[in-house]
Formats: C-alpha cells, structure tokens, sequence
C-alpha cells in the first residue's frame, strides 16, 4: 500500500467513526411494536435511546384523531408503553406510530402497523318513554349500535334519533354519532345486560351519555330500557340483518303504528299501511288520532312525493314528505320486512314501526284474523289493555261469553272473510286517565280486514267504557312482530299491528295469534318486560327468569333492573332486582291472574304489583297488564334460551360487518 | 252452547238476514260507531270552595285518577278534586295551597266506587286555568308553559 492510499483509508476509518460515534449518541430506536393489530386492541411498543437510558421517549402517532393512543407517554428509554389502536381501521388501513427523543427531538423512529378491522354487528334499538324533567316530556329514541365481536363487547359506533319534541331533539337530517360505548353481560348468564352509549350530542340529558338495561331473550333480540336516570322508557333490541332501503320486493307493502306526542304534549297516535315502489315512492293510507284534534280520521291519504329517501351505512333513512300526520319522519332498518320509524320534528314526538305485509299483501281478509291476543296502551296516554278473544261470523259468535274456569270456548260459524265478522273473549286494562280499569271483563263487537290489510276493530261497550274502536292494520303471518328476526317461534307468527282511535285513548299494540293456552307450555326461560305509570310519573322494569308450572299454580323467579327515576315505588331510580311471582292456574282463554309480582329491590324491601293479568298467545309469547289502583304497566313475556355464550355475538354471521 | 244447525239453524239464518244492514254499514272501514263519552260536557257543573290539603303526588295506590288531587271544602261538604297530570308541573305549575279560595268547573265521577269532581277550569287567584280538554283529557299544554289562562276552553 503505498502513502497516499494509506492516507485515504485511515481518513476513511475516521470519518466513519465520527458519523457513527455521532449517530450512535443520540439515536433512538423502535425496538419492539406489533407489525398488525386488531382495531381496539393494546400492544406494548417500546423504544431505547442508544446512548442514553435516562432519556424521555415520547410517542406520537398518525393519522392524528384517528391513529389510537398511548399510555403512558412519555416513557423513558427502554420502557414500555400501552399503545391502543383506534377502535376502528383508519383509511389505508395501517398507522404509523413515532418515537421521539425528548432530548433531541430531531432524533426519532418510526414504524407502520397495520390495523385489522374487528367483526361487529349491528343492533337497531327504539324506546319511547318520559323524560326525568319538570314538564314531564315524553321521548322517543332509536338508533343503531355496532358492537364488536371480539369479546369486548365494544361499541364501536353508531346512530340516533332522539327527539321530545320541546327542546331536546337530534340534529337533522344528520342524527347523533354514536361514538363509544360498552355491552356488559350480566356475569351471572341470566341474560341480562347492560348497554352504554357515548353520543356526540352533548346537549341531550347526561351529556349526550346514555345508558341501558337489556333483557335478552335470545341473541338476536332483547327487551330494553334506558336507565340512567335521566330519563325511562321501554323498547325492542333487535339484531340488524339488512341496511337495504326498503324498496321493491318481497316487502313492498308494510302497515304501520305510531304513538307519541303533538306540539302541546298530549298525546296521538296514528295507523295505516303504505306500498313503496322501486323507486321508492310511498302511497297508501293512514288513520290519525290526535288529542287534540277529534275525532280521530280514517284513510286518509299519504300526500304525494312521499319517499324512502336515502339510507346510510347504518340503514338510517330520512323519509322525504310527510308519511302521517305532517311529521318528518326517519327510520332505521331492522331488516327487509321490518322498520323503526321515529318521527324528528322539533313540537312533537313520536315512535312506531313498520312491518312488511310479505305475499300476503293484496290477500287479506276477516278471516286473516283468528283467536288471537292483543296488547294496546301508551304511558303518554296513561293507559294499558291485554285481551284475547276468538272470532266468527258475525252472527255465529256469542257476546259476552262466559270467563274464569269456563272451560268451553265459545264456537260460532267461521269467519268466512268476505265481510265484517264478530269477536268475543275478555281482558283487562287499566286507565289511569279516567281511573277505570280492574280485573277481568267481557269484550265483544265486530271487525274487518280490506284485502290491502287495512280494517278496523269494533267493540260494543262491554269491555271498557272507553274503549271503543282499533285500527287494525295486518302483516305478514310469517313474521313475528314482537321478535321479529325470530323464524323458530312460528306458534307467534302473523297478526296486525293496532291503533287506538278513540277520544281519550292514544295507544298502540298488537294482535298476535292464540294457539296454545295450556300451562305446560308456560314454561321455561323468560325475558320479560314493564311500562308502566304511577303516581309521579314513569316506571319500567324488564328481567329474565324461570317459569315453572304446578300443579296449584306456576311460579315465576326472574332478575334484572327497575328504573323509577320518578319515585313511585320510593325505590333508589336505577337498581337491580329480583322478581317472584306465582301466576294462578290459566282459565280456558289462558288467562293467568298474577298477585302480586313480587319486585325486591333490596334485602327485606319489596313492591307488590298487584293484579296483574297475562294473556298466553302461546308459550313463546304472553302479555301482562298491571291492573291496580292508580298504578299500571304493560309489558311482553317473550320465551327464549338463557345466552349460553356470549349475546353480544349475534347468530347471523352472514351480516356481521368489519369495522 | 254446541253449535247444532238441525235445531239452530234456521234460527240463525233468520239472525242473519236481519244482521245484513249492520254488515253493509260496518263493511266502511271509514265509518267508525260513536265513542263512548266519559266527560260528558253537559253535566259540567261549578263548585266553590276552599282548598283544605293539596296532593301533588298522591301516595300510591290512593288515586285511580293519574296526576294531583285537591281536597276542597265547599258549601256542601268536602270534596276531593282531581286536576291531572300537568296542572302542578312543568314550566307554569298551577300555584295552590291550603286556605285558598278557587272555583271549578267540572264534572262528578264515579271513580273505583270513589266520587271525584273531574276538574275541567280552574280559578285561582283570579286566573282561570283550562286544566283539562272537553273531553275530559288533562292537557299537557300547562306543563309546557302553554298555560290557558283566561277563559280559553270554558268560564266559570
């Protein structure tokens, strides 16, 4: 080697060692990070300063707002910190995460991780209830959650409506976000639950946070009720098997119920069936029934130019024009036959349903009704009813028929269809508008179907002196209203949806056919549920228990939550509770006399809700009325399976989404 | 009953033929009977009196008719009084309390084997209050700070 060339590789030698001897002091490094993670999930990421292991690591990530967190930032060199990934996959896909020398900030590294979608499903809820205010406002609310899949039980976003038409109503046509949340089971597997929901609508009660109780009868559906004190209402939970617009066929055609309040907060409540083309465009009928402007109208026309409107990602609709009654009106899809409609104007409220008249449609008759049970009431019109009744030809039926432990069921000539035909049974309600009600009564009168499943129901005074006409709109006799991604429970299956139109009653309910009135079949594991109205206000409840039938009587042991924010039971306004009851043995109309039901809510402290009836439609689906004095409620017994597994999984794998 | 056509037939073809015209009238769906009237305007009566205790929220079980109640002492004796759900609350709750002299206007029901004097119109303190609709439905127009003060909806 000759000098010069000596010379070139010592300078070399050097100058590598300076940059080196210079890079190595103050380099910092991403020693370990995950290169994937699933979306909500934690890693440790750690980062070392090569040269100084008192120097302070800070950890950014990008995109910002959307790239997940830290804890704790900073870390010191060497140390680890929590990295969270954002609860959804941010666009692209992946994030980057850095970490910087708080010493030398110039100094940092930088590392991609790819974010992996969490399976969700989605769960469409509605609820209408009384706001915990002065005015004593009703609410209507209804949404969409996505939960994940992973066990979490994390909500990961969503949609809403709420509205109590003074005041406290979603903005539009956007709605509330729904940003976070969490599905907490019950540890117990009893089935019941508990459902947060943070909103991006801070101006509604508890800042925009909402919290619930849910009662599952099964892992597509469950009863529920809002339970923060803020407010109580009662509802449906349902799994969401489709976000399709509900246009064309196989459920062009639907009939509808709505119930709520108008722009003084009396209440109303409105009824009909309409066909959508596959355009989108409504046409069909509705009755109206408004406190405040009687009597009550029939058929009247949905106006034209009434549309679908468009439906986002969620299945969240906004109808253009007014559906019923004037009303702007949204809606969430639950499935290609069924909708929550709830209506957003800023004077009035109101809730309801839509569901699909399938190849029905066009075909129904009189005789589309047979023996059947019925609920009806609303907490804004202060009132409930559950009856059961069999139908004939109009003079084959015999009116006022005998009831508790006759065990004849009155036959009359079938009801042929072509014409009205009559109905006779028994029921009981509970009026607290004007204080009448109790126990068992006769009801009879006439009905009638059109072929477009629209008709009416006529009683003639004997059941309730206030009660005198439903609306009655049919649906498709495969679906079952109360349950309705529910396809094993056939015995439940078909009926009509009901609207009262009578001066002072403003309810909505259902008719759902009686095929099984035999105790042995109530049995079994029950959710179940209670609106109710006392004195000061709201109440509800919901639960899920153990029917066990005897030879005396059955016996009913349940728990699950009682939310009185109004304080009609003295009771703290949101606690957990067991129920006990011991329901007589059914008369031949499956008619079970309940008294009381017992509710503990705390060690030696129990309300007696006393005269309580259930009408058995089957045994997969009852209805119970409270009947005491200056106290009712109104609420399903749905039968089901305990969640053996977790509930936040909904069975319908084919539509869980990625998130 | 067994449904025995030998016997009953002829009987019932004989009830079905008088039935045809109620058949043709309800066949209009459109065409619904008259409502049972449990406010029955006509029967409106006024009372005067002298508020002796004010319920805002009954105790349980103590009222078959929703909302507050008054016990009034009028002329003919004591009289308790029902206002609804909305006339003590919300935003411009009426404002009573014992010793105050108030006119009413309403009707006497029958309540649960209990009497109570429905009140439509209230007067207090020189303000009348329509409380209640024609029908007899308590309104939530008070509570939403919608008070018919004056002689809307009825005079005293």
């Amino acid at each position: 080697m000759n000098r010069g060339t000596l010379w070139i590789v010592l300078l070399s030698i050097c100058a590598l060692a300076v940059a080196g001897c210079g890079g190595s002091s103050h380099r910092v490094t991403i020693t370990t990070a995950p290169t994937t993670l699933t979306a909500g999930t934690s890693s440790n990421v750690i980062a070392i300063d090569s040269h100084d292991s008192s120097d302070q690591i800070n950890w950014t990530c990008a995109p910002t707002g959307a790239c997940g967190s830290f804890n704790p930032t900073p870390t010191q060199s060497g140390a680890a910190s929590s990295y969270t990934a954002p609860a959804v996959a941010p666009s692209g896909g992946s994030v980057m995460i850095t970490a910087t020398s708080m010493d030398h900030p110039s100094r940092s590294d930088t590392v991609s991780i790819a974010i992996t979608a969490v399976q969700t499903a989605n769960f469409v809820f509605s609820l209408n209830g009384e706001e915990n205010n002065d005015s004593g406002d009703f609410y209507s609310l209804a949404g969409v959650v996505a939960i994940a899949q992973d066990g979490s039980g994390n909500v990961l976003s969503g949609e809403q409506d709420y509205n109590d038409g003074d005041g406290n109503t979603s903005p539009q046509p956007t709605g509330d976000s729904i940003t976070g949340g969490t599905l907490v089971m019950a540890n117990d597997g009893s089935g019941n639950a508990t459902l947060t929901i943070t909103t991006s609508n801070t101006d509604l009660p508890n800042g925009g946070t909402e919290v619930f109780a849910l009662a599952f009868a099964n892992t597509n559906h469950a009863v529920i009720v809002q339970f923060d004190g803020s407010a109580t209402s009662s509802g449906s939970y349902d799994f969401q098997i489709s976000t399709a617009a509900p246009v064309g066929a196989p459920s062009a055609s639907f009939s509808f119920v709505a119930s709520g309040t108008n722009t003084d907060g009396d209440p109303v409540c409105d009824g009909g069936m309409f066909s959508v083309d596959a355009s989108g465009n409504i046409t069909g009928i509705y009755d109206l029934n408004d406190s405040d402007n009687q009597p009550a109208t029939f058929a009247n026309p949905i106006p034209a130019g009434v549309t679908t409107g468009s439906v986002d990602t969620f299945g969240r609709g906004v109808i253009t024009g007014a559906l019923f009654g004037g009303a702007a009106i949204n809606y969430y899809v639950v499935g290609p036959e069924v909708l929550r409609l709830i209506a957003v104007d800023t004077a009035a409220t109101a809730l309801g349903s839509a569901y699909g008249q399938g190849t029905s449609a066009g075909s129904f008759s009189s005789a589309s009704l047979g023996p059947s049970v019925f609920q009806i009431g609303s907490v804004a019109s202060l009132y409930g009813a559950v009856g059961e009744f069999s139908t004939g030809a109009e003079a084959g039926v015999v009116k006022g028929k005998a009831r508790a432990n006759t065990p004849v069921r009155e036959a009359g000539t079938a009801c042929t269809g072509t014409g009205p035909c009559s109905f006779s049974g028994e029921g009981d309600y509970n009026d607290l508008h004007s204080g009448g009600g109790g126990f068992v009564g006769d009801l009879s009168g006439s009905y009638m179907v059109d072929a477009n499943g629209y008709g009416s129901l006529n009683f003639d005074g004997t059941f309730a002196n206030t009660i005198d006409v439903f609306g009655v709109y049919a649906v498709d006799p495969t679906l079952n209203i109360l349950d309705p991604n529910n396809t094993t429970d056939t015995a439940d299956s078909g009926g009509a949806l009901i609207a009262e139109m009578d001066a002072n009653l403003f309810g909505t309910g259902s008719i759902v056919p009686q095929t099984d009135v035999t105790q042995t079949s109530f049995s079994g594991f029950y959710a179940f549920g209670g609106q109710g109205i006392g004195d000061g206000g709201e109440f509800d409840f919901l639960g899920t228990g153990t029917v066990t039938p005897g030879d005396s009587n059955s016996t009913l042991v349940g728990e699950g939550a009682l939310s009185d924010p109004f304080g009609v039971f003295d009771a703290p306004s949101e606690i957990p509770v067991t129920f006990n009851a011991t329901p007589s043995l059914p008369d031949s109309d499956g008619r079970y006399f309940i008294n009381p039901l017992v509710v503990e809510t705390g060690p030696d402290t129990t309300i007696n809700l006393a005269f309580v009836a259930a009408y058995q439609a089957s045994g997969g689906q009852l209805f119970w009325v409270g009947t005491e004095e200056g106290t009712y409620f109104l609420g399903p017994l749905e039968q089901g399976t305990a969640p053996a597994s977790d509930a936040r999984k909904a069975q319908a794998k084919a539509s869980v989404k990625k998130h | 009953m067994k449904w025995r056509f030998s016997a009953l037939g002829p009987l019932v073809l004989a009830l079905c033929v008088f039935a045809l015209p109620l058949h043709a009238q309800t066949s209009d769906v459109s065409t619904k009977p008259t409502a049972h009237v449990w406010y029955d305007i006509s029967q409106e009566v006024r009372l005067s009196g002298t508020v002796s205790v004010v319920e805002k929220t009954p105790a349980r079980g103590t009222e078959a008719i929703a909302g507050s109640h008054l016990i009034v002492e009028t002329s003919t004796g004591r009289v308790k009084a029902s206002l609804g759900r909305y006339a003590l609350k919300g935003k411009s709750p009426l404002s009573l309390s014992s010793g105050q002299q108030i006119q009413m206007l309403g009707v006497m029901k029958t309540v649960r084997d209990g009497q109570v004097f429905v009140v439509r119109v209230i007067q207090v303190n020189g303000h009348q209050y329509a409380i209640r609709n024609e029908r007899g439905l308590a309104t939530a127009a008070i509570a939403r700070g919608k008070a018919n003060s004056g002689t809307t909806g009825g005079t005293l």
